[in-house]
């Protein structure tokens, strides 16, 4: 008999401020608990005694609506549902854009996972991780060569705004062919997000990828879940041994949306009135990422997670803290992109810490040759500028890294693969392009790279297979006799 | 405790991290006491009482599923570890609680014992200035380490802390035939899981035990972990054992314990820091100390904030360090590993009474080079060597020599250079030091001392 006895649970909403509601009644309800107030949702954040008058105190329940706060009127009634919030995850997903609750915000129906699962879980344990050892190529060569980015890596991308953030995610995932990506877009302007989705989808990107959008306009619960969200979305590909590719974009807005619900909720505010666990929520996040064991089937989550900085500030609370968990960072610096360097990767800021060990022989060979040109050209250029006349080693030196620097230079969606890459630092490290002038370097790439793959195909393919031989270098040697007679 | 019924008590506020337990007025279990909660995973640690009947306490992991009035059982002890004399914890990987973590079989005994200690008491204390060689040579020479005694390791990421951390555990585990404990506090899982297999490659990790709390933990797991390590350190002391102890990184235990007192609402600091950040790593850092019994020699990777030394966090940490050992980007893009700023480094024991005249003549000469060196570099830029006054020549050319001589193949980083580890015994650094000084390699070539072991 007892056994058909439901008992249900109900609460009456007696507060609402902007989207936190407080809740009398509910005395068994979870935290993390999704309830029901008329047509909407609310997540259940904390429990609690607080003051009312001067030395009275009652127990609250206090929620977060998932919706419009506005269709929720004072003296309604709560009920309980009796399920953590759950996020839907699978192939499904795949092509759409959700929003963080996978509900098809083109549709407007939730979309039918393979299963729920949890937001929240245990990152990998030691034993559960396999070693970073394959590479994420993106197509950028200024990353491929000197910050490269490897299977199960977090690479932090930071920089002010306007300054070409994005459109490094972006690029990534345009350069995936085996990779699922998802791209979580948090706390951002939906003509932006929109304007993103359109680039993804026209360059054909939509097949193998997921949106998971929560715009500044959004309640503010979903900023806060949306980047959990699209870490559950991916786990899903990950454990089935799948390679993902996640963009968080970005962070910063993130931190600002959990610390708004906190001060809301009154936890008590630390260092720039962020919650003390403001580390612990980017860090517990961003671990999940990584490369799995063989014996757990090799699968791998890498993150590209974004963090706007302010007037290049990189010291500054979030920032400091998210590149002390990422595996490195790329540091886009404004004044470069005001000189029209792009991508403005300042490679003096920028570091990849594991990278290295994932990248291809042929251009890991050639890499160690580009950083040794680089090492000194700051101080070489300052030398330059006063006109004092250089050493002839430094001279090389310096030519050669302008050059270099010339060639970084890229434009938005024009991506080179790295065997291309590798032959162009190769002629710049033998010193084929010395005599070249520096405005007709762009002008030589492109030719270059068109005479490489019409006329000899066969030398990307023999570097490819057998590395820097001394027969690809005597190829080399002759198709560039070659180019040059006619460039 | 005796007492056979447990004390209960029920969740009545869940606020973040933050849960208040409600129990029978007068009768609230001891303070740092971890609480159960039924029917979960998660355990709390008691931080104060907030009423004759209501404790505040951290959640040792995420409060999602928490439910109001859930029952809550005391365990009547505060975190525990196990003996390392009962228990066989070399090897293995165990967390904050002593549990092992590394998918091997479960510990036998179940005894354990409170993390919480008093130092050992001044008249115990015991510390005889003998230097502990570590086969490193610009370690041996310019920052000697005191057996028994405390050295950060100071350095932004990137750098080769790690594989510096590693070698160190691999020289000095084979000679001391001693026990290393490596405390892994809030740094990045994959790097211990780096470290783990290095460790395993270079056959070392039979000596180690690793107690990890990263940084995926909550902050009051990271914040205990280094007590956790300590005590198990002091605990191997008192049998009778030089124990080496590394801990990584000294910084993120002082950040989790930021983060633990800004959850609990106290009233932060400079910068945002805890009002007991003095006292919190006084509190650690007594303990690491060396008594008539045994020794623990502590290694301590000390992350600085945006390269500020003046940060509070650092200024706070420097007075407890013996000997400071500074690792450099600038070294590393020159190829000088270890990638050690020679220059900013320094030992207390670096002192004539202690390792000797001719250590200490011969360090102050190197420093002395590299000085001048660093002054000249400028000139040598633009004009090159050659255009230098001879003296200058002789000055650039055994600096640049000395520099060299000063790198080394090591162990730890066999797996990236595929270059074999040497260990360089101090009397042979110190001999190579003085070819150097006293000009019999002026005409050799930089590479024939690059990465080399004894010349």
């Amino acid at each position: 008999m007892k056994k058909n006895l439901k008992i249900k649970e109900i609460g009456r909403i007696v507060a609402i401020a902007g989207s936190i509601l407080k809740i009398k009644g509910l005395p068994s309800i979870k935290i993390g608990e999704v309830v029901s107030v008329g047509k909407e949702k609310a997540l259940i954040l904390k429990f609690g005694r607080e003051f009312t008058s001067a030395l009275i105190y009652e127990d609250f329940v206090f929620a977060l609506a998932l919706g419009n706060p506005e269709n929720i009127k004072i003296g309604q009634q709560v009920e309980r549902r009796g399920e953590i919030l759950k996020i839907p995850v699978g192939e499904a997903l795949l092509g759409r854009i959700v929003d963080p609750l996978g509900k098809d915000l083109e549709t407007g129906r939730v979309v039918k996972g393979v299963e729920n699962r949890l937001l929240e879980r245990i990152p990998p344990e030691i034993t559960q991780r396999g070693l970073v050892r394959e590479p994420l190529e993106t197509g950028i060569k200024v990353i491929d060569a000197l910050f490269p980015i490897g299977r199960g890596q977090r690479e932090l991308i930071l920089g002010d705004r306007k300054t070409g953030k994005t459109n490094i995610a972006i690029d990534t995932i345009l350069n995936q062919k085996d990779v699922i990506c998802i791209y979580c877009s948090i706390g951002q302007k939906r003509t932006e997000v929109v304007e993103i989705i359109r680039r993804l989808r026209e360059f054909g990107a939509q097949r193998y990828t997921i949106f998971v959008c929560a715009s500044s306009s959004d309640p503010l619960v979903l900023q806060y879940i949306a980047p959990f969200s699209a870490m559950v979305m991916a786990e899903y590909f990950r454990d089935k041994g799948k390679d993902v590719l996640i963009v968080f974009d970005d962070l910063l807005k993130h931190a600002w949306a959990w610390r708004e619900i906190t001060l809301l909720l009154r936890f008590p505010p630390g260092r720039e009135a962020y919650p003390g666990d403001i580390f612990y929520l980017h860090a517990r996040l961003l671990e999940r990422a990584g490369k799995l064991s063989d014996e757990l089937g090799g699968g791998s989550i890498t993150a590209l997670p974004i963090c706007e900085t302010k007037e290049g500030d990189i010291t500054e609370y979030i920032p400091t803290n998210l590149i002390s968990i990422t595996d490195g960072q790329l540091y886009l610096d404004s004044d470069l992109f005001q000189k029209g360097v792009k991508p403005a990767i300042n490679i003096g800021l920028s570091v990849s810490r594991i990278g290295a060990h994932a990248q291809r022989k042929y251009i890991k060979e050639v890499t160690q040759g580009l950083k040794l040109i680089l090492s000194q050209h700051k101080e070489l250029k300052k030398l330059v500028q006063l006109e004092t006349k250089l050493s002839d080693e430094s001279r090389e030196k310096f030519r050669r890294a302008e050059i270099l620097l010339e060639i970084f230079k890229q434009e938005k969606h024009e991506l080179v693969d790295t065997l291309d890459q590798s032959i162009m630092y190769h002629i710049i490290l033998s010193g084929y392009l010395d005599d070249l002038e520096i405005d007709r370097v762009k002008d030589f790439e492109e030719k270059f790279y068109e005479f490489l793959n019409d006329l000899y195909p066969e030398v990307k393919k023999s570097l490819f297979r057998n590395g820097w031989t001394e027969k690809v270098k005597k190829e080399i040697q002759e198709l560039m006799k070659k180019f040059k007679e006619n460039f | 405790m005796s007492n056979s019924k447990r004390i209960v008590g029920k969740v009545i506020e869940v606020s973040g991290p933050i849960v208040e337990v409600e129990f029978e007025e007068n009768r609230l279990p001891s303070l740092y006491s971890i609480l159960k909660i039924k029917d979960s995973d998660l355990l709390l640690e008691i931080e104060e009482y907030s009423s004759p009947s209501r404790c505040k306490c951290l959640a040792l992991g995420l409060t999602e599923g928490i439910q109001r009035g859930a029952i809550c059982e005391d365990t009547g002890k505060p975190i525990s570890v196990p003996l390392p004399d009962k228990t066989e914890l070399k090897g293995r990987i165990i967390n904050v609680f002593g549990d092992p973590i590394d998918n091997r079989k479960a510990f036998k005994t179940k005894e354990k014992v409170s993390i919480f200690a008093s130092p050992p008491p001044l008249a115990e204390q015991e510390v005889k200035p003998t230097i502990l060689e570590t086969g490193i040579k610009v370690i041996d020479l310019i920052s000697p380490i005191i057996k028994g005694g405390r050295v950060g390791l100071f350095g932004g990421a990137g750098v080769g802390k790690t594989i510096l951390l590693t070698e160190l555990i691999h020289n000095t585990a084979f000679k001391e035939k001693g026990v290393s404990v490596f405390a892994g506090v809030g740094e990045r899982t994959r790097e211990a899981q780096e470290l783990y297999s290095e460790l395993k490659r270079n056959k070392v990790l039979k000596n180690t035990i690793l107690v990890l709390g990263e940084m995926g933990e909550s902050p009051g797991v990271r914040f205990r972990t280094a007590f956790s390590a300590v005590r198990i350190a002091e605990l191997l002391r008192e049998k009778g054992k030089n124990v080496m102890l590394f801990i990584d990184n000294i910084y993120r235990f002082l950040m989790a314990g930021m983060e633990r007192a800004s959850m609990l609402g106290q009233m932060p600091s400079e910068v945002g820091y805890q009002a007991t950040l003095s006292t919190d790593i006084g509190e650690l850092e007594d303990r690491i100390a060396s008594t008539s019994k045994g020794s623990i020699t502590s290694v301590q990777a000390v992350y600085v904030p945006a390269d500020d030394f003046t940060d509070p966090a650092i200024v706070a940490t420097f007075p407890y360090l013996d000997s400071i050992i500074v690792l450099s980007r600038q070294e590393v893009a020159k190829g000088n590993y270890p990638a050690v700023d020679i220059l900013a480094s320094s030992s207390d024991a670096l002192d004539p009474s202690i390792v000797g005249k001719r250590h200490y003549k011969i360090a102050s000469e190197v420093k002395k080079y590299l000085q001048e060196y660093k002054d000249l570099a400028h000139i040598i830029s633009i004009l090159g060597i050659e255009e230098l006054s001879l003296k200058d020549r002789i000055v650039a050319k055994r600096a640049e020599r000395l520099r060299r001589f000063l790198t080394q193949p090591l162990f730890s980083a066999e797996s990236f250079s595929n270059e074999k580890g040497v260990y360089v015994p101090l009397e042979k650094t110190l001999e190579g030091c003085e070819k150097i000084i006293r000009g019999e390699f002026d005409k050799a070539d930089l590479n024939d001392l690059y990465m080399k072991g004894e010349i």
